[in-house]
């Protein structure tokens, strides 16, 4: 289908010059000498020469046999986004949809839904993923993006090092060391949907090898504006604060201790069965309270010749409590790994850890799980290596991960890969791999009534403990080149195979008629299988000094499968909740006297399921400084329509909101 | 399913926003010039001058190569690939990459951030040489290193103990002295 109209109107015309003029601009670069001769400049003029900072390691991301793409801390501040959803947003090749005020669905290569359950998320080394669906609750990952270094993010399976649940992609949250975040830091601001933030953040010195800062945050969001007949109420706060300590024990070991709380009322609008009699519908708005809670150790010891062993543990606390549920997620986790690395390239890790989730739903009539509290213990071990054939030309990797899980037993997760770099500047990688996503508890023991069937029959879902882990087999391949000194190109493609995929089954031969009102199952079961296939394309183009566009460009195509003789009549649903076509496009300049525009800018094409048809958002940040460590931002969301809608939730009864365009200033003070 | 109205406003609003930006490219981008360099390209530009602006030894400046070594984690890439054999006062340039202490002579040692934990150890192991070592890790200047190498603003700048310069017998002129940020031993930072 067609994204862009093929009439001969002003605009497209002028569309078509601007574009021919821009693509003609890397051809006349290859005219002028490849290197810039810094070696030329005298002393004083190098003291004056600006940098990239783009990245510290450069070879590194370029040699990774895998579709991965790293944001930096930088490009964070500089696009205006105030949440980590947001902010995956700027990664090509995620599909990021605002279902409302406080809720996303993000995923990797497809399988969207607020429960889109095949991506792991990580924040500095600790998993966010929840087990109670399979998912993540963004609305509680509100990470203090000042302080992010970076965020990796990896499309494609990462079994082999991550563990299960990294199906479609792995997101690495790190956060910036003490020692980079040291002084304070205050910034203030409001607008009308992000209503009012704050943030303070000061680190120190602890002695002679430590470091430590403290910080505490806070935000209101403005309710987003209703799609439908039903008002929305998804208006939100949430608070946050915690510390970081890190300390050189000794010459070759570091300490780092990390704890963080969080607390907050989250707006949400249901409509959902509520009653077993009619009318049974009820739409409820009420605020989902959530808190949480983590405190993080981690020992690292550099040995000499190149080698490094990391042990860290964690204990994380999160809370939700809303109408229909209330859970209670406990995960202490312990997890070893060793790194060696050789002269001639050569890369060996390998490690194994043990995690015990602890769990306790209160239900309700709408909603329950089977049973109450669960505790799961799950051990694992990887081995991973790199061999360098021939350095820098040639690298061969791969690994394994075996997990044991107390519940489904032993899964494995293998994974090869290869690296060729025909000549410098560019490469080839192509992957095999295979990944897993083990049951959540809702697989295996929910029960909850989903509708009402011809006015009288309740609609059960019912898990099941016999639910097995979904397994895919992915093919991917790459290519990663530097065109020219100031454009870079980066392409994936991938075939996944996916098998044993979640369906609802109706169960006639459960149905309880005895029940009051009588009701009929659907039960959880694997009776799915897909393919799948998708290009992503990204390029990095330094125009010039101060100015840099990047583009991106994500094809998606799913075909799902049933079983023959399966019951389920919603699963297929996920071959059109994932766009066809996905155009990026960021523009970054700086202007002088330090003052910073970017524009951000999507074009999606249409979710036909759910009635979303194609649309565009643009986002400006303008940063100016105002005096030394004093600075000013304004910025505009979702510019280009007043409102629009991204997806819908139509499995969860969320009531269907807008996402409206939005301003915001703030004043950011360093000291 | 029949489109909905928004879209096409949508549509026709980035179809404008996008034509602006890029003629706005096409027209101040008229001659794409060279990229902003990277940190690690001015470093290298610098350790050039360094080896121009700093008198050894006469036992080294007899000798027929000069040599600058990266310690630790290789950041440079082929930074210096266009300047290895050039002539600096009449010794042939050479670069190496180690991961230990050499014990063969060194003129510049430039340490990388990765080996940060064993400073000491490697400035130990110097003791007394005619090496300039430089380095990108915090304060390395007041440690004892001879300069440092700090990104400010999105500038190199660099800063120089003179009291591990004369105990290195490396002379720094005094156009480079002019230039840095000096330091003496013992200062705090």
């Amino acid at each position: 289908m067609a994204l862009l109209s093929t009439r001969r109107s002003p605009v497209a015309r002028l569309l078509h010059v601007a574009l021919g003029l821009a693509l003609a601009l890397p051809l006349w670069a290859g005219r002028t000498p490849l290197r810039y001769d810094l070696t030329e400049l005298s002393l004083e003029e190098l003291l004056e020469v600006e940098v990239s900072l783009a990245s510290r390691h450069p070879q590194r991301l370029a040699e990774t046999p895998a579709a991965v793409a790293v944001l930096a801390g930088e490009d964070l501040r500089r696009s205006g986004v105030r949440s980590l959803p947001e902010a995956l947003r700027l990664v090509p090749g995620l599909q990021v949809a605002r279902v409302d005020a406080n809720k996303w669905v993000v995923t990797s290569r497809g399988f969207a839904g607020l429960f889109a359950n095949k991506l792991l998320v990580l924040i500095d080394g600790r998993s966010v993923y929840t087990p109670m669906f399979s998912g993540v609750f963004w609305e509680s990952q509100d990470v203090f993006l000042a302080d992010v270094e970076r965020i990796e993010v990896i499309r494609g399976p990462g079994g082999a090092l991550w563990g299960a649940n990294a199906v479609n992609g792995i997101i690495n949250v790190v956060t910036r060391g003490a020692a980079s975040t040291q002084g304070g830091r205050v910034e203030v601001g409001g607008g009308t949907e992000e209503r009012a933030f704050g943030s303070a953040r000061y680190g120190g010195r602890l002695g002679e090898g430590g470091h430590y800062r403290v910080y505490g945050k806070w935000f209101a969001r403005d309710r987003s504006a209703p799609s439908g007949p039903l008002a929305v109420r998804d208006d939100w706060h949430m608070g946050r604060g915690g510390g970081r300590l890190e300390l050189e024990l000794t010459g070759a070991d570091d300490l780092t201790l990390q704890a963080d709380v969080n607390a907050g009322q989250v707006g949400q609008g249901l409509t959902y069965v509520r009653r077993p009699a009619a009318p049974f519908y009820e739409t409820r708005y009420f605020d989902a309270e959530v808190n949480g809670g983590n405190v993080l150790a981690r020992w690292s010891h550099r040995s000499r010749g190149g080698g490094a062993l990391t042990v860290q543990a964690y204990y994380d606390r999160f809370e939700r409590r809303e109408e229909p549920i209330r859970g209670l997620i406990q995960n202490l986790d312990l997890d070893l790994q060793r790194r060696r690395s050789w002269e001639a390239g050569h890369q060996l890790v390998w490690g194994g850890g043990y995690r015990r989730t602890f769990d306790h739903y209160d239900g309700s009539f709408t909603m329950r799980l089977v049973p109450e509290s669960r505790t799961v213990h799950l051990w694992s071990g990887f081995l991973h290596g790199e061999l360098a054939v021939r350095p820098e030309r040639l690298h061969l990797s791969g690994g394994a991960r075996l997990e044991h899980n107390s519940f489904t037993g032993f899964e494995w997760q293998p994974s090869a890969r290869v690296w060729w770099s025909p000549r410098a500047g560019h490469a080839l990688w192509s992957s095999v791999s295979r990944a897993v996503r083990t049951p959540s508890r809702a697989d295996h023991g929910i029960r909850a009534v989903v509708r009402v069937v011809a006015d009288s029959l309740l609609l059960v879902l019912r898990g099941d403990p016999s639910f097995v882990p979904e397994h895919m087999l992915a093919l991917d391949a790459g290519y990663r080149g530097q065109l020219s000194p100031g454009v870079a190109v980066d392409l994936a493609v991938f075939a996944n195979r996916y098998g044993d995929l979640q369906t609802n089954e109706l169960d006639f031969s459960a149905v309880d008629p005895a029940a009051h009102p009588p009701e009929i199952y659907a039960r959880v079961a694997n009776e799915a299988e897909a393919l799948s296939a998708g290009l992503e394309a990204g390029a990095d183009w330094q125009v010039r000094d101060g100015w840099r566009a990047r583009a991106s460009y994500t094809y998606y195509h799913l075909d799902l499968d049933l079983a023959a003789g399966s019951l389920d009549a919603t699963t297929q649903g996920y071959e059109s909740e994932s766009p066809a076509h996905q155009l990026g496009l960021r523009l970054q300049g700086d202007l002088p006297r330090g003052v910073e525009v970017d524009v951000v800018g999507r074009l999606v094409s249409p979710i036909d399921s759910h009635g979303v048809g194609t649309y565009a958002t643009a986002d400006a940040h303008l940063g100016v400084p105002l005096a030394t460590g004093c600075r000013l931002y304004v910025v505009g969301q979702n510019l280009v329509q007043q409102e629009h809608r991204e997806i819908d939730s139509n499995s969860s009864g969320t009531v269907h909101a807008a996402v409206q365009r939005g301003f915001y200033a703030a004043l950011e003070w360093s000291f | 399913m029949g489109r909905p109205p928004t879209s096409r406003s949508g549509l026709a609003g980035f179809r404008l926003a996008a034509a602006a930006a890029l003629l706005l490219l096409a027209v101040t981008g008229a001659r794409a010039q060279a990229p902003r360099p990277s940190e690690y390209e001015v470093k290298a530009a610098f350790l050039y001058n360094f080896a121009k602006f700093v008198e050894w030894p006469a036992e080294r400046q007899a000798s027929a190569t000069f040599t600058i070594a990266i310690l630790g984690e290789d950041s440079f890439g082929g930074t210096f690939d266009s300047i290895v054999g050039r002539d600096i006062r009449g010794r042939r340039l050479l670069i190496e990459r180690l991961t230990e202490v050499p014990e063969e002579p060194v003129d510049i040692l430039f340490i990388s951030r990765s080996e940060a934990r064993r400073l000491e150890q490697i400035l130990a192991a110097l003791e007394g040489r005619p090496v300039l070592t430089v380095s990108e890790v915090e304060g390395f200047a007041h440690r004892g290193g001879v300069v440092s190498l700090v990104v400010e603003q999105k500038k190199v700048r660099f800063e120089i103990n003179v009291d591990a310069a004369a105990r290195s017998r490396l002379e720094v002129s005094s156009k480079l002295l002019k230039l840095a940020r000096v330091v003496r031993d013992g200062e705090a930072p």
